[in-house]
């Protein structure tokens, strides 16, 4: 590979816009869609970039959007620049470091009122990895709060980029945004690459197009790619031939070739995202002895759940429609379960709870699918008295605990940002989850980093509200896997009227088990209507009942007059509790609504 | 029929009534007269097995009046010999003129109103008879030879107390009823006292009251010797209503007047509300219907499920035509087991029913095995 940039390549600046989450990445790539003219303004709308409609509802980025777009800049040159928005979701950090590989830039946006947070740190260091130039740009400086002089002496002393060097901007107003485009031109290299060698590109992300089958996007490194060319994956010698080619705009447009450093989609009639995987390289097919490009780590699920149809016709649907969704989602992974109390579903595996909401969430609205979500769990290890070491996500699936010598469970590395005023209340908060401290540092005199080895099980449910909730939310979290460690866990029962219910089983550890049942029991109560019959809902460990609460029955549901013109009013209203209690899950004599199966989620710890 | 006039308005009342005047009834006979020569020759071929005078206040007409209407039926329907025939009436408005005139036309059941006998509550509900007139009216009523006398109570209405409810219970017994029909308040809005109960001004028993009194109610009939064939509908052994049965086995009648609902030919139709909306669309030669409803399979089989299930004797096989029975086998055939296996439902050879501790959560078992219907393949 050539060290220098080709000179044929000198006009193009791949870069992207990293951030925490928040800052402003999505609002600073629509000033410079509008200042290179790329959108029409009939097409310009707020965070244009976000098109899926759970990212505009939430208001949050959730894929990386990558989009082409040319510029004039004060040179006199006319440069092509592609820009990639990422996710500032800690759920979604696979999305930033695949985009950071297309890139040889990133613009690290930080909030001047919020200053470096976790994801700003974890991003940085996610681009310098990858040998990436990054330039700094303080954002929303308009806002009174904005203090850009801390800010600038964090990000210097957190990153090293000279406090002076980083841009003070505002994507709102769009003051600055025109010098930090020239500061883009300036500084971020032209790819490096051999247009002249055979073709290699990277796939970095795809996605499936009803029409086109499987849409790779790719930087290509090295050659050019058009229609007509024959082309093979490395990773499994599959051969295709192209059938477009073409860049990135809100949608795709088709060009006559995509040449070396540039940013753009291959078409070439692949049926299955599993032929055409992200990280894997193209290659020109008459070239056997390429070398792949580096790819990228395989992103590990960190939380399961079951996912079943409320009505159990719904099955195939919901198969169908997940089928679907991973065409899109390759962090999404499942697999067919059944459970005692909801029947045939899937096993999910999320990057996080966010993850997991959103994919429900796509489920419901773009598949019309009702669906019972089981209790989250992390993946745990289990050694058995007969030498056997099992994976268990699912914790109905754990064995009984007289077969059980030990149990192994995930550990993070996480590190905690925060204003160092709320330091005492994280402490506690992260001894509480069983953490193991593992350091201390101040970014500047009054904003602390603290690192803590934390079970993975203590943090995927609720430790982020807990976190915001005690730092004002002013603190920040960042983490990673850090292996798997020993723990005294058991498993708790959920038993309704005796019967248990597998959906709502999980796995905790010892200290905390009296408190989950307490808790949980006491959430069902309220969530489950009162039945024709008396409910009790307890918690158990093995036989022994840690728990009880009782659900008093329902003593009037009746309609007193049912003549004549009564009928029809009567027929409306049976129609309606009809559909009360489709929604509601039977488990052996008790009736339990969708919600119930959410309580879990709630459960003080 | 219903006979949308009333001396006053009750409390809680939001039936099809308004006030009573010379002009408002010539009216209102004229477009039944129109409705019936609408209606009658639909079913000509039918022989009537029970007719009903609802309200309002049937017994608010007079004696001419009733005549006429009377007439007007007569000559329209084919009724037969043996027909039950009811007319509602308010305990104030019984007097021997009118009892003459209704056991000449072949009435031969009188429906009482009474609500409650304790005075103040017969104050709070608008009734505008004392405590005593029903027992006078009953008295006048067998000396002219009805036999067949029920008498309705309400439970649960705001203020209401078993110690109070428990009085108007055995105050209803002493007057030896062959028949009872005991309703639990509905709040409904747009009346006083529904506005009241709902607004809070005037609380309702909690409903776990209501259903105590509900108990109540049920332990003192059944000791008296009467059967709860409906949910809130008792009786001495074979008084119960036989109009009642036609609405709840679903077989066809042709209701009139105005709020009035029919089952005819498969179709279930209801009248406009207003006496005079449903008059004016009669003057103008145009069908008095503000609802029509085709019934279909799916339909018919839930209203069977959803009324049978209301019966104290259940859904029976012999209540219904076989091949309609089948279908409701063939939907809720399965959901019949699973009910009885939760204890929901009890099923023997004489058909499905819902266990008497269980009448006064039907809705709720209702929907249940609704809801586990399976479509017609
Ligand atoms: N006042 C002000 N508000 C801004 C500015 N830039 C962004 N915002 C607001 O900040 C919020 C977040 O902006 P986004 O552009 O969606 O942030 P993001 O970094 O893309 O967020 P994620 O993609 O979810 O990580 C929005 O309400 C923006 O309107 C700015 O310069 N000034
Ligand atoms: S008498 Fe009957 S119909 Fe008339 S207002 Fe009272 S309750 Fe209503
Ligand atoms: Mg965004």
């Amino acid at each position: 590979m050539a060290l220098l940039s080709d000179p044929r390549l000198g006009h193009i600046r791949n870069f992207c816009i990293v951030a925490h989450i928040d800052h402003g990445k999505s609002t600073l790539a629509d000033r410079l869609l509008e200042l290179t003219h790329t959108l029409t303004p009939q097409q310009m709308k707020a965070q244009v970039l976000d098109d899926m409609e759970l990212e505009r509802e939430k208001g949050i980025t959730i894929k990386s959007h990558a989009i082409a777009m040319e510029y004039r800049a004060r040179d006199g040159r006319t440069y092509h620049l592609n820009l990639i928005d990422t996710p500032g979701h800690v759920d979604f950090t696979y999305e930033v470091s695949r985009s950071l590989a297309a890139c040889e830039g990133a613009v690290l946006v930080v909030d001047a009122s919020q200053g470096i947070e976790a994801q700003t740190l974890s991003n940085f260091l996610l681009a310098r990895e990858q040998n990436l130039t990054v330039i700094g740009a303080i954002n929303k400086v308009d806002l009174p709060a904005s203090r850009p002089e801390d800010v600038a002496f964090e990000i210097e002393h957190v990153t090293g980029i000279p406090a002076e060097s980083v841009l003070r901007i505002s994507a709102k107003t769009g003051a600055g945004v025109e010098d930090l485009l020239e500061q883009i031109i300036a500084e971020i290299p032209a790819p490096r690459g051999n247009p002249d060698a055979p073709l290699r590109a990277l796939i970095f992300d795809s996605k499936f197009d009803q029409y086109r089958g499987v849409v790779a996007l790719v930087r290509v490194v090295d050659g050019e790619v058009r229609p007509g060319d024959a082309i093979r994956f490395l990773s499994n010698d599959k051969r295709y031939e192209v059938t477009e080619v073409g860049r990135l705009r809100l949608r795709l447009e088709p060009l006559p070739r995509l040449a070396a450093g540039e940013v753009g989609y291959v078409v070439a009639g692949v049926k299955t995202v599993a032929d055409a995987r992200v990280g894997d390289t193209v290659g020109a097919a008459a070239s056997e002895n390429l070398r792949a490009l580096p790819g990228f780590r395989d992103v590990k699920p960190m939380v399961f759940s079951g996912l079943y149809p409320l009505e159990s016709e719904q099955y195939e649907n919901l198969k169908e429609a997940l089928g679907r969704l991973v065409l899109n989602d390759a962090a999404l992974i499942y697999e067919p379960e059944t459970s005692v109390a909801l029947g045939f579903g899937f096993r999910c595996g999320f990057l996080g709870l966010l993850h997991m909401e959103i994919v429900q969430e796509r489920l419901r609205r773009e598949h019309q699918l009702d669906l019972i979500a089981t209790t989250p769990s992390v993946e745990f290890h289990v050694l058995l008295e007969n030498g056997q070491l099992l994976t268990v996500d699912n914790p109905s699936q754990m064995p009984p605990a007289n077969d059980v010598v030990a149990i192994e469970e995930p550990y993070v590395l996480a590190h905690v940002l925060t204003p160092a005023e709320y330091l005492g209340n994280i402490m506690k908060l992260c001894q509480e989850r069983r953490g193991i401290h593992v350091g201390l540092e101040y970014l500047e005199e009054k904003r602390a980093r603290v690192g803590y080895r934390l079970p993975l099980g203590e943090i995927v449910l609720d430790f982020y509200d807990r976190l915001k909730s005690v730092s004002r939310g002013y603190a920040s979290l960042d983490y990673e896997f850090d292996g798997y460690r020993e723990g005294d866990m058991v498993k708790i029962d959920i038993l309704l009227n005796a019967e248990p219910v597998d959906a709502l089983s999980a796995i905790v550890h010892r200290d905390k088990a009296y408190e989950w049942g307490r808790d949980l029991c006491a959430r069902l109560k309220e969530l489950i209507p009162r039945q024709m019959f008396q409910v009790a809902i307890q918690a158990a460990i093995g036989s022994k009942v840690i728990a009880r609460e009782t659900l008093g029955a329902v003593r009037k549901n009746v309609t007193a007059k049912c003549y004549g013109g009564d009928i029809t009013r009567k027929r409306k209203l049976l129609e309606k509790q009809k559909e009360g209690k489709r929604r509601m899950k039977q488990i052996g004599t008790v009736e339990v609504p969708q919600e119930a199966f959410l309580a879990v989620l709630k459960v003080e710890r | 029929m219903h006979v949308p006039f009333c001396a006053t308005r009750c409390t809680y009342c939001d039936f099809s009534s308004g006030a009573l005047s010379a002009a408002a009834v010539e009216r209102y006979l004229g477009a039944l007269e129109r409705e019936i020569a609408l209606r009658a020759p639909r079913c000509a071929d039918a022989s009537h097995r029970s007719v009903f005078f609802g309200g309002g206040t049937p017994s608010a007409l007079s004696s001419r009046h009733f005549r006429r209407a009377w007439k007007a039926l007569r000559d329209g329907f084919r009724i037969a010999p043996d027909a039950e025939i009811t007319l509602e009436a308010n305990p104030e408005s019984v007097r021997p003129v009118l009892l003459e005139v209704w056991a000449e036309a072949g009435v031969n059941r009188l429906s009482m109103g009474a609500q409650s006998f304790v005075p103040e509550e017969l104050a709070r509900l608008g009734r505008i008879h004392d405590a005593a007139r029903p027992g006078e009216a009953f008295a006048l009523a067998r000396a002219h030879g009805f036999r067949r006398l029920s008498l309705d109570l309400m439970f649960g209405f705001p203020g209401h107390t078993a110690e109070r409810w428990r009085r108007s219970i055995d105050e209803a017994l002493a007057l030896e009823p062959e028949h009872l029909s005991a309703y639990c308040f509905i709040a409904e809005p747009g009346t006083p006292l529904g506005d009241a109960a709902i607004s809070g001004a005037a609380p309702l028993p909690a409903p776990e009251e209501q259903a105590d009194l509900y108990a109540l109610l049920e332990a003192r009939l059944a000791a008296a010797g009467y059967g709860c064939y409906e949910t809130s509908n008792f009786c001495r052994p074979g008084a119960e209503a036989r109009h009642n049965l036609v609405y709840w086995l679903r077989r066809p009648y042709v209701g009139l007047g105005p709020s009035a609902h029919g089952l005819l030919d498969g179709v279930r139709y209801g009248n406009h509300y207003a006496p005079a909306r449903w008059a004016e669309q009669l003057e103008r030669g145009q069908g008095p219907e503000s609802e029509v409803e085709p019934e279909r399979e799916a339909s018919a089989a839930e209203e069977a499920l959803m009324l049978g299930l209301r019966l104290g004797g259940g859904m029976r096989p012999d209540d219904y035509s076989p091949a309609f029975w089948s279908t409701i086998r063939r939907r809720y055939g399965g959901a019949f087991t699973h009910a009885r296996a939760t204890g929901r439902l009890e099923m023997d050879a004489d058909g499905v029913r819902i266990p008497a501790p269980l009448r006064f959560v039907a809705d709720d078992v209702i929907a249940w095995v609704a809801a586990r219907g399976v479509a017609a393949s």
